[in-house]
């Protein structure tokens, strides 16, 4: 079961915009410019393959903006791994997006 | 807030979530509505307001939530484990709910499946795992043709001259490499001497079977492979020995530095120059390896030869090969009595080939008992349907589709069959101890024997589908019903009980019949049995010890050595007031050890070979016969007057007398007992008949000659003997006594298979035995299941019709009419299954034909008896619900529904 190899360009692209703290699925469409019918499905099948994790926001944050809480995706300690092998495949993949984001804490950003 | 929440309403990408949201899996629903919303929120509220949002932004919005279609059509395969969950959570409280029934399931089918798992794991370990070696498929031995052209029966040895000729001549053999079996041997030097199995083997049979040494090498083709033999010299001069690696650990403490070291083996001594990897013990888990001699004669065929394929090679191609140089060189040597035509079978066929047919007869036996096992757990599925169906009633009436039911009630019977299965695992291994520790030791390969993948495979796969088997007959049947009826209190019953109830009639009949073959087979067996341990063995095994010692040619290279060592332990031995009688033979009767040697005779005055002219040659010591307790019936016994020096004398057994000379006088004759060298020797006695070989051998002829007068050329006759002695006291007991005084004598020498004969004899049925405990076990298995299976029957067929046997009590009906009508429908099921298995026992108990002795396999008898025993375990068994129905109040019944 090495999932790694099963990488996909565009989960590539998915896990390395979660790498660089894009953790939200719009975030993540916005960076990557992928439709959200290929990385909602993504998401979920990383997820379930233990590459990514997710999480809620925290439900105070949400309340304040008068919102429901989001979810945002982490990249597990496999997740890691199996990103720095595709790095190693796609290798202009950590050239794509900024390495900074516009916002690490994207709730706290309306303040 | 309430404003916001109104102005989400006007907002089509959050209806377009919840609609959308209809469609994921319930489970899922919440979190992956929230998930969408907060994220389209999210993005609103950083845009701007809805109102000021330009119509850009709008469908982009609208554009993102309509991936979210795409999204929860994705999580569709999620909706099947879903409904899985609820169907296995569901079925869990369903057996909890009823933890006796569900108990009594799950020990039916664990019985089944443990038996089952344990057979299966025998024949994975013997007959499916594929040998130890690098392509095992590639490996063959080679041997003549039987004249019948069977694959493994009348297998021949092979010539010196053949096994050299074959592996230089054939090329479509990438190796070949020869041994003989493996024989006991002594290992001495050091502490205590060794008793262990000596294989002899050419250097080029490692290769061949694809084996390295762990430590050190092999034999080089100088040290074997030469066609060199001579079996008069004393000393087999062999100076290289490999060790296994279970006695490098065992007696050599896995001393790294053990190469180059000396042991003394067979009285040699001999370097060691190899040990093998752990698990390599063959030929016959051989112990050590010496370089075989090849023996130029084109008339000693002793060698058993293994080829190892070219690749992409088949069988057929090296055999019309071989064939041809076979035949090149019989028609060179007509004095070559082979027959001229060449077997390949492959290697690991070869080696499992005997205990083939037992093997699938026990899995047949078993896979009954599984059967039968499945039937009861069904027959009690069905009865259960029965009380449930008004709970599948209402699930249909709620919308519950006939395919959901059936899902439902499937899911719960393979819940039962992987309980089933886990519990049958530990079960199985219960028994495989069990059947190892008491499995006769011939049996290749026991060490193959265990729990692998393949079994784990095995058992999970047979859970699963004897799940299925016995789920899907109630599970089709409970979905079928009548909504409305069954709604209606109890107003269906009668109409799908009656076809529930000839299915559960219809299982019990198989049971029956499927228990009646077992049962048949294991009497058979059982019958067979008694017949082999009644036979009259010709002896008296009572108060008598036995033990076997090999005196090494390297330290008694001569006969006159031999015999003189003999003559000292006799004599030792006769001292000991417990001692009755003291003797030496070359093959004890019924053992396995020593020179058992049979063949031609030829009567004084006979121009040629008489028929029948043909024995045993024994070599005993003058107190055989006493010690053994076989009469002698004319003449007399030899005594310390019969020595070398004196003229030859012979004691035949009766048989051996009536066939050759019928009229009666069989003393004063004389014969010549067929080796080379030897003379004229007068019959002086004929003794009783001894069983020698078999238990279930017809006639036993045998000729016995005074040790002290075999033949100096004949050293090997006498090489490897085994004492027989007669006590007063307990023969174990004079064991310690037996081994102080050999070792008085040569303190080198060891001692080995002391036992009593009784234990000898038992060892001789320990076959028998085994195959009739364990049909024995199954059948009694089955028999009992079967009963339970009919007894369930009866008595749910009792309760249903607790309301018309009310009205025959109210009509007038006695106990016994009512214990009449139960037990008539119970026998008209068990006579059914009668019928069937009687017939199914005629057609399959064929197949026991080499397992019994003295017993026809359709022996009237035991068919008789055991379908009688069957009918009456199911009397009984319908007998105790019949009772029951007696006591039925009929002013109870008739107001009961």
């Amino acid at each position: 079961m090495d999932k790694k190899s099963y990488l996909s360009y565009s989960e590539a692209v998915i896990l390395q915009a979660i790498a660089s703290s894009y953790k939200y699925g719009f975030d993540i469409m916005d960076i990557s410019g992928l439709p959200s019918g290929t990385v909602y499905p993504a998401l979920r099948r990383l997820e379930e393959t233990g590459l990514v994790e997710s999480r809620w926001e925290k439900e105070g944050v949400a309340q304040r903006a008068q919102r429901p809480a989001r979810k945002y995706y982490e990249l597990t300690r496999v997740g890691k791994e199996a990103l720095a092998e595709a790095l190693k495949r796609y290798r202009l993949l950590d050239r794509l997006m900024p390495r900074v984001p516009r916002s690490v804490k994207p709730s706290t950003e309306r303040g | 807030m309430s404003d916001r929440r109104s102005k989400n309403i006007l907002k089509p990408h959050l209806w377009l979530i919840r609609i959308i949201g209809v469609i994921v899996p319930r489970r899922l629903r919440a979190d992956w509505k929230q998930e969408w919303q907060a994220e389209l929120q999210y993005r609103e509220l950083m845009l701007a307001d809805w109102d000021k949002l330009i119509w850009t932004a709008k469908l982009d919005l609208l554009r993102r939530s309509l991936g979210a279609f795409w999204d929860a059509l994705c999580l569709q395969p999620r909706r099947l484990e879903d409904e899985m969950f609820q169907d296995l959570s569901y079925g869990i409280r369903m057996l909890l709910k009823r933890p006796g029934f569900s108990a009594v399931v799950i020990l039916v089918l664990a019985l089944g499946i443990g038996a089952t798992t344990a057979i299966f794991s025998v024949v994975n370990g013997v007959l499916l795992r594929p040998l130890p070696y690098p392509e095992p498929d590639r490996l063959m031995t080679v041997f003549f043709a039987s004249e019948k052209g069977s694959r493994t029966e009348g297998i021949n040895t092979v010539t010196g001259p053949d096994y050299v000729e074959w592996r230089t001549q054939c090329h479509s053999c990438a190796e070949m490499g020869a041994h003989t079996g493996a024989q006991p041997g002594n290992l001495t030097g050091g502490a205590e001497p060794d008793r262990v199995r000596v294989g002899r083997v050419t250097g080029s049979l490692f290769a061949t079977l694809g084996v390295q040494p762990m430590l050190g090498r092999v034999f080089l083709p100088e040290e074997t492979g030469r066609l060199l033999f001579n079996s008069n010299s004393a000393a087999t001069g062999n100076t290289a020995v490999i060790l296994s690696y279970g006695l490098w650990q065992r007696r050599f403490g896995a001393d790294p530095a053990i190469i180059g070291k000396t042991v003394k083996v067979e009285g040699d001594a001999c370097a060691v120059i190899g040990v093998m990897p752990e698990g390599f013990n063959y030929p016959d888990e051989a112990d050590v390896w010496l370089p075989v001699a090849l023996n130029p004669k084109r008339n000693n065929a002793y060698l058993h030869v293994i080829a190892r394929l070219q690749s992409g090679v088949t069988a057929a191609q090296p055999q019309a090969e071989l064939t041809t140089i076979a035949r090149r060189s019989a028609t060179e040597a007509p004095d070559n009595n082979q027959a001229p035509g060449l077997n390949l079978v492959p290697l690991q066929e070869h080696m499992v080939g005997n205990v083939r047919p037992s093997l699938l007869i026990f899995l047949g036996a078993v896979s009954f008992v599984l059967l039968i096992a499945c039937a009861n757990v069904a027959n009690l599925l069905l009865a259960r349907a029965a009380t449930r169906q008004k709970e599948m009633a209402i699930r249909a009436a709620l919308g519950a589709g006939r395919l959901r039911i059936v899902r439902q009630l499937l899911t719960e019977s393979l819940l039962i069959g992987l309980l089933g299965g886990g519990l049958g695992l530990l079960l199985a291994f219960g028994i495989l101890n069990l059947l190892l520790a008491s499995a006769p030791q011939e049996i290749p390969r026991l060490n193959a024997i265990g729990i692998d993948r393949w079994v784990l495979g095995f058992t999970l796969l047979l859970s699963a589908v004897t799940g299925i088997t016995f789920g899907l007959a109630p599970a089709l049947q409970s979905s079928k019903l009548d909504l409305n009826a069954s709604l209606k209190e109890g107003g269906a019953q009668m109409i799908g009980g009656m076809e529930r109830h000839r299915l559960r009639g219809l299982l019990v009949v198989a049971e029956i019949s499927m228990a009646l073959m077992l049962l048949i087979g294991a009497g058979l067996l059982l019958k067979s049995f008694t017949r082999l341990r009644e036979t009259r063995l010709g002896f008296n095994p009572d108060h008598v010890l036995s033990a076997s010692l090999t005196l090494p040619d390297a330290d008694y290279p001569t006969t006159a050595q031999v015999k003189a060592y003999y003559q000292q332990a006799l004599t030792r031995l006769a001292e000991h007031p417990e001692v009755q009688a003291a003797s030496i033979i070359n093959a004890l009767p019924l053992g396995k050890n020593g020179a058992r040697i049979q063949g031609d005779l030829t009567v004084e005055g006979d121009a040629e070979n008489r028929a029948g002219a043909f024995a045993r040659k024994l070599a005993i010591s003058p107190d055989y016969f006493r010690a053994l307790g076989i009469p002698l019936l004319k003449g007399r016994e030899f005594n310390d007057r019969d020595t070398a020096d004196s003229p030859g004398v012979l004691i035949i057994s009766e048989a051996l007398a009536r066939r050759l000379w019928p009229d009666g006088d069989a003393l004063g004759k004389r014969l010549n007992i067929g080796f080379s060298g030897e003379t004229w020797r007068e019959v002086v006695g004929v003794a009783g008949d001894a069983k020698q070989q078999e238990l279930g051998e017809r006639s036993s002829p045998a000729v016995y000659q005074p040790y002290l007068q075999v033949l100096d050329s004949r050293r090997w006759m006498l090489g490897d003997l085994t004492f027989a002695i007669r006590t007063t006291t307990e023969p174990q007991n004079f064991a310690a006594v037996l081994r102080s005084d050999l070792q008085a004598v040569d303190k080198q020498l060891p001692l080995y298979d002391v036992a009593p004969m009784e234990q000898v004899i038992a060892r001789k049925v320990a076959d028998p035995r085994f195959y009739m405990l364990l049909l024995g076990s199954f059948s009694a298995l089955a028999l009992i299941l079967a009963a339970a299976g009919i007894y369930g029957v009866i008595s749910y067929a009792v309760t249903q019709r607790t309301h018309e046997i009310g009205i025959r009590v109210a009509l007038g009906a006695k106990a016994g009419d009512v214990v009449k009508l139960v037990i008539t429908q119970g026998m008209k099921l068990v006579l059914a299954g009668l019928a069937i298995g009687l017939a199914g026992a005629f057609a399959l108990t064929r197949v026991l034909t080499a397992f019994v002795y003295q017993v026809s396999v359709t022996d009237p008898i035991t068919f008789t008896v055991l379908s009688l025993l069957l009918v009456a375990v199911a009397m009984l068994a319908c007998y105790l619900p019949a009772r029951r129905a007696t006591k039925v109040d009929p002013m109870v019944a008739l107001r009961c529904e």
